[in-house]
């Protein structure tokens, strides 16, 4: 979901205006998308990039809520350690927009029987959004669909191509 | 083997007795059938052909249920199309046991009228013969109707050339893109036909017990849900949109209900829905995974998929719902359980050194069989005679139909199309009519 | 009123002492009243009625007999306890007594059973004694008179012997004549017999080889039976395909040849019940024609009649 932001040519023109000013790369309040500080700290990017990001946060390329693709273990509907910081950020991001909401996609490899895929599929959707509701979200903003093994992201049939496609993908 | 010779001499010491000599046989080869199909005749105007060779259909039949062992028309001594053309040291000569000869005569314009005979060599007369009307729509029809013929009249058991299976196809188009369609076409993958079309994924096509519907999954409108369609006029209804999984259809076989998935109470259970009236029952309830129901032919009891155990086997509930009992005790994955049309043997897929392929079960005997060769194997569906098991495969990258005969012994893949071909489903007898 | 009590002070001091009084009298509790006497207790009231002197004897006298009769009556009982008990006694005694007796009476009894037994017994004793002298006697009796008897044989043995050897003296003789008749006919007899031993010999010997020739024979139907049976159904089996998920089926064939082997007929008798079954056995037949068969004539005529074929793959 973009937020419309119809100041922001005006912050464009503003931000140039200040181009020669240092910054550490935090954002700055102007823009309506984000607000700061509500918890979990990931909100406000530390990135070593310079210039700050305006624009929805959902769109900013060095935000963890970029990444929107959870992977699985085979057989497995756990949240692997490394991911849980980038749910952590959806969570911030959707309790502080508490409009939005998102539809977690759940996925599986292709191997075994369809029907019970679909049925992988959801357990891991579900795992994600027990994730985000224990971090504060409301159920209301969490839909989930499993597509099984219908979805393919990876067409081979080794376990590279089926690692890929165990996953669930957060769809705002 | 051994070769026991029991010889039972009615004499006594001498020789005057009379007593009848019987001498008793205890080995042959077991083996198809080997049977002559002869290219068939074509009556009318050489220039305008039947659009099917019917003997080459007939043929392709009868080896593809793996009884029969057709010779090939380069072998053939005589081609006879007639009866008096026949001659029967022709045939023992070159050991076949059946013959099978016939014409097409041009009937009005588009019709046909087909003959054919069947004849017993060794004994040296005729068996059978039949005349035949039908149209060039239908020609394809009756070649498999004569296959029936004399599949039943040499083995006595019904054949299953003249049915339909339903099928899913998906061909990518582009990044992301895809076109997936649920097809019918006859049971040697001939003549098919779209009934439905969709950028969203088709899943699970199950035949109405007449014959007349199909019900699936359809995920158009971005979620599951499960229709029922008409196969011969296209009308559809949605019967089932509740939230989360609507999926795994299952006819009862008395066509009034259908088994299944649905995840709107939490997790996936498997529900029992009253077609006409639309009031669900549920026949489940476990916190695991139950899924992919199947009935059994009388009715009274369902197979289905469930991780209760720790990982996907297949378990047995009465139709009235209680206590599931497993019936899979073979590996670590066992699901899509499908009942053989005689309730007695189930096949499902399996799991076996990580590879993915179809076995059957004997629920009497408990004789648990491996019956395919590749890796990722799914979907069996057995024919209405319980001869044949199709199933889908994959082949160099490519999702492909296959079917392997219920003893083992004949396996046959189907070249339907390019793209991805999986999901088959075999139709019940009662397909009479033909699909517009 | 003071007016009144001042003019009459004495009635006043008077009412004042009855006060007084009164108050004393009843702080005392002065008693006024008498002792009461009991009356009539050292007063003797008598009352008499006339009373007969005779009624008083009699009455006395009644009450003596009274007394007396319970006293008797009394003493009665006592009496009678007492003869009651003596009876007991007696009774009691009488029983010991009884019992004394009987015993005694039991014991004569047992004394004379006893008696009785050993007399019995050296009656027996006796008797048994007797007998065996008796049997003694018998016997050494026996053994005179077999003595005798023996002694007797002896001399008639003797005797006998004398006249037989007389006799045997005079047979021998006759006996030497007639020898020398019989040899001369056993020669001619022997040279009969000679002949006749010679051509049976020669008989059973053909006989034997006669029969040798027939067992021979024989077994060599058997195992040419055995053969072309063996060939038969190796044939036959080689030609037979055998539809698959038939095992445990049986089906049984009649079959008629003709003399060079040809299938002139072929019958399913027992049906497997399998048409494909018994279809493929039939073929199986026919792809075999012509059938091996025998060569001696004999065996020949047996398999031109029916011949069974019992398809049973039992393996």
């Amino acid at each position: 979901m973009k937020f419309n932001n119809s100041a922001g040519l005006a912050l464009v023109l503003s931000a140039l205006f200040f181009a020669g000013c240092s910054s550490t790369g935090s954002k700055d309040g102007e823009g309506a998308s984000v607000e700061d500080g509500s918890g979990s700290g990931a909100m406000t990017m530390g990135a070593s990039q310079g210039g700050s990001w305006s624009g929805s946060e959902l769109d900013n390329p060095n935000s963890l809520l970029s990444t929107r693709t959870i992977y699985f273990d085979f057989d497995q509907s756990t949240i692997r350690s490394e991911f849980i910081d980038v749910l952590r950020t959806h969570a911030g991001y959707l309790n502080s927009n508490r409009s939005v909401v998102v539809t977690v996609e759940g996925h599986a490899d292709e191997r075994g029987s369809r029907e019970y895929n679909i049925a992988l599929g959801e357990r891991r959707a579900n795992t994600v959004k027990r994730f985000l509701e224990a971090e504060g979200v409301d159920s209301t903003q969490i839909n989930t669909l499993s597509y099984g093994e219908e979805r393919a992201a990876a067409y081979g049939h080794d376990e590279v191509s089926w690692a890929e496609n165990r996953r669930a993908v957060l769809v705002y | 083997m051994k070769r026991l010779f029991f010889l039972v001499l009615m004499l006594g010491a001498s020789l005057q007795a009379n007593a009848a000599l019987t001498i008793e046989i205890t080995k042959g080869a077991e083996g198809a059938l080997p049977i002559a199909v002869v290219p068939f005749a074509w009556r009318g105007d050489a220039g305008r052909p039947p659009p099917h060779a019917v003997g080459e259909v007939v043929a392709a039949d009868l080896k593809r249920s793996g009884r029969f062992k057709p010779l090939s028309p380069d072998e053939m001594l005589a081609r006879p199309t007639r009866g008096e053309e026949v001659d029967f040291r022709d045939w023992r000569a070159l050991n076949v046991d059946n013959l099978v000869i016939g014409d097409i005569s041009p009937n009005g314009p588009g019709g046909f009228i087909v003959k054919f005979y069947l004849y017993d060599v060794f004994r040296g007369e005729q068996i059978t013969g039949y005349s035949m009307p039908t149209t060039a729509r239908d020609l394809r029809a009756t070649a498999h109707s004569i296959a029936d013929i004399v599949y039943e009249t040499l083995t006595g058991q019904p054949g299953a050339f003249a049915t339909r299976i339903a099928y899913v196809t998906s061909q990518r188009q582009g990044k992301d893109q895809e076109k997936v369609e649920l097809r019918i076409a006859d049971a040697d993958g001939y003549s098919p036909q779209t009934i439905v079309s969709s950028k969203e994924p088709i899943m699970s096509p199950a035949w109405s017990p007449d014959g007349r519907k199909l019900a699936y999954v359809s995920f158009e409108k971005a979620k599951p849900s499960i229709w029922l369609q008409e196969v011969f006029t296209g009308k559809r209804e949605k019967v089932s949109s509740f939230k989360g999984i609507n999926g795994a259809p299952a006819w009862s076989p008395d066509g009034r209900f259908l088994a299944l998935t649905l995840s709107k109470d939490g997790n996936p259970d498997i529900f029992i829905l009253d077609v006409a009236r639309r009031s669900l029952r549920p026949l489940t309830r476990h916190g695991a995974i139950d899924t992919e129901p199947a009935w059994a032919p009388d009715g009274k009891s369902l197979v289905f998929t469930s991780d209760r155990g720790g990982s996907p086997q297949i378990y047995r509930v009465s139709v009235n719902g209680g206590k599931a009992t497993r019936v899979t005790f073979e590996g670590k994955y066992n699901a899509r359980a499908s009942y053989a049309p005689d309730g007695r043997t189930l096949a499902m897929v399996t799991r076996v050194d990580g590879q993915y392929r179809i076995a059957t079960l004997d629920l009497e005997t408990r004789d648990f069989r491996v019956m395919s060769t590749g890796r990722l194997d799914e979907s069996p569906s057995f024919a209405p005679n319980g001869s044949m098991i199709i199933y889908a495969t994959r082949v160099n990258d490519k999702g492909m139909l296959a079917a392997v005969s219920t003893d083992g012994r004949v396996q046959q893949r189907l070249r339907i199309q390019e793209g991805d071909v999986r999901e088959p489903v075999w139709s019940p007898y009662h397909q009479q009519e033909r699909i517009r | 009123m003071l007016a009144v009590l001042r003019r009459n002070p004495v009635a006043l001091g008077l009412a004042i002492l009855l006060h007084i009084a009164l108050a004393v009298f009843l702080i005392l509790e002065v008693d006024w009243r008498d002792e009461v006497k009991p009356i009539g207790a050292d007063v003797m009231v008598v009352q008499a009625t006339l009373v007969d002197q005779r009624k008083l004897d009699a009455a006395e006298k009644k009450k003596q007999d009274e007394a007396r009769a319970k006293a008797a009556a009394a003493k009665r009982v006592e009496q009678e306890k007492l003869k009651k008990r003596r009876a007991e006694e007696k009774r009691k005694l009488a029983a010991i007594e009884k019992k004394r007796e009987q015993k005694k009476k039991e014991e004569t009894r047992k004394k004379a059973a006893e008696e009785k037994k050993r007399i019995e017994a050296e009656k027996v004793r006796l008797a048994e004694i007797k007998r065996k002298e008796e049997k003694k006697k018998k016997a050494e009796e026996k053994k005179r008179k077999a003595e005798l008897e023996k002694k007797r044989e002896f001399e008639e043995e003797k005797r006998k012997k004398a006249e037989a050897k007389a006799k045997a003296e005079k047979e021998a003789e006759a006996k030497k004549k007639a020898e020398a008749e019989k040899k001369r006919k056993a020669e001619a007899k022997k040279k009969a017999d000679e002949e006749r031993k010679r051509k049976a010999a020669a008989k059973a010997r053909a006989d034997r080889e006669a029969e040798l020739a027939a067992q021979y024979a024989a077994e060599q139907d058997a195992s040419e039976l055995q053969r072309t049976v063996a060939l038969i159904q190796e044939k036959i089996e080689r030609n037979w395909l055998r539809p698959p998920g038939t095992e445990g089926l049986k089906c049984e064939l009649t079959v008629r040849l003709g003399a060079s082997g040809s299938v002139l007929l072929v019958r399913v008798v027992k049906s497997s019940g399998n048409i494909a079954f018994d279809r493929s056995v039939e073929a199986a037949v026919r792809k075999a024609d012509p059938l091996p068969m025998p060569r001696s004539e004999r065996l020949l005529a047996r398999f031109r009649g029916d011949v069974t074929l019992i398809f049973d793959p039992s393996n």
